[in-house]
C-alpha cells in the first residue's frame, strides 16, 4: 500500500496545522490524467530542506511525508511568500483516487483548530466548501452523520 | 521532574483508562480514533478509517465520533486504532484492516467484546 495523491492531502494539513495554521486553503484540480494540488497557510513557515528524508523540527520518526510526496510527485514545490505557505504538488491520477475518502475527514481534523476552504476545479465543475458553513450545518464534523454524509456530498467531485 | 519508569507509566495509563470509561466525546460515549501519520497512511489507514464510518453509519450507531490522530508511535502494528468506551476503557488495535475495522464496530463497539487477536498495548 502507499500514498495516493489525496492521501499527500493528510500530510500536508498535519504540516500547516503543526506550524500553527489558523487558514488554510486546498486548491484541487482534476484534470482527469494528473490532479494538481495547493496547499497554503498562514502558518509559521519552514526552514531547511523539508523534502529531505528524515528531516523534521517535530521530533525523531518524523520526516517521511514530504520525502514520500517528493517521491511519489511528477513535480512538488514549497515556498514561502507574504506569510503565507504555498505547497503545490502535481501528481498522476490513479483509478480509486477518491477525494471523498480523504475530504470529509480534513474538515474534522482541522475544524476546531482553522478554518479551511476546499476549491475544486476541473473541466466539468467549479466549486467550493468551506469549513465554517460545514459547522453551520452539522455542528461537529467528527459525527458518523456529518462524515457519511459529506462522504457522499463530496463525491461529486470523484471525477473518472 | 524525575523520570517514570515503565511501570509507573503504565500504571498511569491504566488509571486514565479507568477515566476514560466515564470519557463522554461531545456528548457521545464512543470514541475510535484511526492514526494518521506518514506509516499509518502507508499502511492502509485511510481504508480503515472510511471502512469504520461506512460500518457505524450501516449500523445506524450515532453514539460515536471518528477522529484521527497522528503517528500512533508504533509504526510496526499500522494501521493503528484506539478505542474508547465507558465498558472497556481505551483499548489500542493493531493491523487493522477493513474487515478487523467491521469487527471493531460489531464486536467492540455493539458487542461490548475485545479482539484478541488485534489488541496491542502501544509503546509509552
Amino acid at each position: 500500500m502507499s500514498h495516493r495523491g489525496p492521501d499527500f492531502l493528510f500530510e500536508a494539513v498535519t504540516n500547516s496545522l503543526e506550524a500553527g495554521a489558523r487558514e488554510i486553503t486546498i486548491e484541487y484540480s482534476d484534470y482527469s490524467q494528473f490532479l494538481d494540488i495547493t496547499v497554503t497557510d498562514d502558518g509559521k513557515g519552514f526552514s531547511g530542506n523539508v523534502f529531505a528524508s528524515g528531516f523534521s523540527t517535530k521530533g525523531e520518526g518524523r520526516g517521511k511525508g514530504l520525502y514520500l510526496l517528493k517521491q511519489c510527485a511528477d513535480s512538488v514545490d514549497i515556498k514561502r511568500e507574504k506569510s503565507l505557505t504555498k505547497l503545490s504538488y502535481r501528481i498522476k491520477k490513479e483509478e480509486n483516487d477518491y477525494i471523498s475518502e480523504v475530504l470529509p475527514f480534513i474538515f474534522s481534523y482541522v475544524s476546531d483548530k482553522a478554518s479551511i476552504d476546499f476549491i475544486f476545479h476541473s473541466k466539468e465543475l467549479n466549486e467550493s466548501v468551506c469549513s465554517s458553513d460545514l459547522i453551520k450545518e452539522f455542528g461537529s464534523l467528527d459525527s458518523v452523520k456529518a462524515l457519511s454524509t459529506l462522504k457522499k456530498r463530496f463525491s461529486v467531485f470523484d471525477l473518472k | 521532574m524525575a523520570k517514570l519508569s515503565l511501570e509507573e507509566l503504565r500504571s498511569l495509563r491504566a488509571k486514565e483508562s479507568e477515566r476514560l470509561k466515564k470519557r463522554n466525546i461531545h456528548g457521545r460515549d464512543c470514541h475510535i480514533v484511526v492514526c494518521m501519520g506518514t506509516c499509518g497512511i502507508q499502511a492502509g489507514a485511510k481504508i480503515v478509517l472510511n471502512a469504520i464510518v461506512d460500518e457505524l453509519e450501516a449500523k445506524g450507531l450515532d453514539n460515536v465520533i471518528v477522529t484521527q490522530s497522528g503517528c500512533s508511535g508504533s509504526c510496526k502494528d499500522e494501521p493503528v486504532v484506539e478505542v474508547h468506551t465507558p465498558a472497556l476503557g481505551s483499548v489500542a488495535y493493531g493491523h487493522v484492516d477493513a474487515k478487523v475495522a467491521k469487527d471493531i464496530v460489531n464486536e467492540h463497539i455493539i458487542g461490548g467484546k475485545i479482539i484478541s487477536d488485534h489488541k496491542i498495548d502501544l509503546e509509552v
